[in-house]
């Protein structure tokens, strides 16, 4: 005779040794409600490797009885979901434990940065108006020493000449005002070129830029689509579109 | 003689060691065996009380305890060039100097226009440092820091991830603030709210990307099982784990009491025995922070 088999999921594991808890589902017929109901039994199944995680799924054999409730053995295992995670578990406590390490190391770097910069009283306002004493007195009259700390100042600050207003003073703010200024600049040229580009007497020219583009047949393509993709094509290589269109921004500039 | 044989029976390293093995078992008494068998039961039980133990002694509210993430986090807070309203220092410096450069046009080195900008510098930073600021921005600062090192790309403040370190980072903060203020029953609320959504958003990790989720709960100093757990938080949970130091939230029953210290009388007795240094040793590692 055949042995029982079953297939079902280990629920409970390193409690026991060589001892895993096994949950089988089945389903049996329920005579008073006259439906398929799903019944859990828990079974105690020998591992004898202790192989088997909790999330595994498993095939389990019935084996002559190994001790009073444990009448089965792991046969072989169908998923190694729980062993996977317990690998991932591991993996990950390793590198938390680097990465940690790592950026604390950093933390306590930078924390040493600015405790010798609060030491030595250091500050955009004093270390500029030491430089500008430096320039102001005659060259003679500074010491060694003072000579090498201004060229220390001026190496942390980028500074080349004096006055120093552009590099030294260049807020984030204003960056980033320029940055959108010519991001502005480029959807402003983008839209009146592209109406321009659309006209009948340019399709010739864009069906050549489209064949390059995209993956389709100009042909193929509708208007709207086209359309589209010339808007891209534009938004992604302003350079390139200037150089290639230059003739219709000057029209559309004219007007 | 006895008790130690049966005792030691229930430990297969030892089992070579019988002091009784000249007599077969089918020759001890009925009532002898019963009482090996009960010895043996009790044993076990311990046994699986421990182990039982050792996920339940972690706190489910604040994880395993000296997390190096949480503490980083919190050290780069009180940081003395950390500035509120999201001030860079730099950026303030060149402001300042902005200012003073504009009251001198004429000349760079004027010594008491640079001394008054200097105090005006010491007066600004003192007001900004986060030092002087509210709580709810030093939190937003530590958050920001959370969610800097769990995001998956540049600006990523919607994942998983994200959101479990943010709420951790809250929790902390609550807990704190719950502890100090214990009639602040409404944030105790939100604080039990904010453990159990964690734990919804972490399991929902796991389902979605499992090698993330465990990085991300050993990152914040949290387990598997206080994840899938059921936890409310609830005064047996601040009366196990000390939220409020030593005061007793709940009392028990009498009868539950004379049960508690029946048990600890028992656990007491069999932990004196020599051969039981396996058990002795799991008890150690429980009480160990």
């Amino acid at each position: 005779m055949a042995r029982q088999n079953f297939i079902g999921l280990v629920v409970s594991q390193g409690k026991m040794n060589k001892t895993v808890k096994v949950q089988v589902e089945r389903k049996t017929f329920n005579r008073i409600i006259n439906k398929e109901i799903m019944k859990r039994k828990n079974f105690l199944v020998h591992d004898e490797g202790n192989i088997a995680r909790e999330g595994d799924i498993v095939r389990i054999e019935a084996c002559r009885p190994l001790s009073a409730k444990k009448n089965f053995a792991i046969a072989e295992i169908r998923k190694n979901k729980g062993s996977q995670f317990a690998k991932y578990d591991q993996v990950a406590k390793q590198q938390v434990l680097l990465e940690e390490n790592e950026k604390t190391k950093e933390f306590l770097d930078r924390r040493a940065k600015t405790e010798l910069e609060i030491k030595n009283n250091s500050s955009l306002i004093s270390d500029l108006s030491f430089i500008a004493k430096g320039v102001v007195t005659a060259q003679g009259e500074l010491s060694a020493e003072e000579t090498e700390k201004i060229a220390q100042i001026k190496e942390k600050y980028g500074i080349k000449s004096w006055p120093p207003q552009k590099e030294v003073l260049e807020l984030e703010i204003q960056t980033l005002k320029e940055k959108v200024r010519s991001l502005q600049d480029t959807i402003d040229f983008v839209d009146p070129v592209l109406s321009k580009l659309m006209e009948e007497e340019y399709a010739a020219r864009v069906d050549d830029l489209l064949k390059e583009v995209s993956k389709k047949e100009p042909s193929e393509l509708k208007k709207g689509v086209k359309k589209n993709i010339l808007r891209k094509y534009l938004l992604k290589n302003p350079e390139a579109a200037r150089e290639k269109f230059r003739d219709v921004i000057e029209q559309v500039k004219s007007q | 003689m006895l008790m130690n044989g049966s005792v030691l029976k229930a430990f297969g390293s030892v089992q070579s060691v019988r002091f009784f093995s000249a007599s077969p078992v089918s020759m001890v008494k009925k009532s002898i065996l019963k009482i090996r068998a009960t010895e043996r039961k009790e044993v076990n039980l311990l046994r699986q009380k421990y182990i039982s133990e050792k996920n339940s002694n972690v706190d489910p509210v604040l994880g395993l305890p000296n997390n190096p993430f949480l503490n980083r986090i919190d050290a780069e807070s009180k940081e003395p060039n950390v500035l509120g309203r999201s001030y860079q220092l730099p950026e303030l410096e060149k402001l300042l100097y902005g200012a003073q450069e504009a009251s001198v046009k004429d000349s760079y080195a004027s010594a008491s226009v640079s001394d008054s900008s200097l105090r005006q510098r010491e007066a600004v930073l003192r007001i900004l440092s986060m030092k002087n600021r509210a709580d709810a921005e030093v939190l937003k600062f530590k958050i920001g820091l959370a969610k800097k090192e769990f995001q998956r790309f540049e600006g990523d403040t919607g994942s998983s991830e994200v959101q479990a370190a943010v709420a951790t980072v809250r929790i902390h903060h609550l807990y704190h603030h719950c502890k100090d203020n214990k009639k602040d029953l409404q944030n105790v609320r939100l604080l039990r709210m904010i453990v159990q959504k964690r734990q919804k958003i972490l399991r929902y990790l796991k389902r979605d990307n499992p090698e993330r989720y465990y990085w991300a709960i050993n990152k914040l100093g949290l387990t598997d099982h206080i994840v899938h757990m059921e936890f409310n938080m609830d005064r047996r949970y601040m009366q196990k784990f000390k939220m409020y130091g030593d005061r007793i939230l709940i009392k028990e029953s009498n009868k539950i009491q004379e049960e508690e210290r029946k048990q600890r009388r028992k656990e007491k007795k069999l932990l004196k025995h020599k051969s039981l240094n396996e058990l002795r040793s799991m008890k150690r590692a429980l009480s160990k922070p």
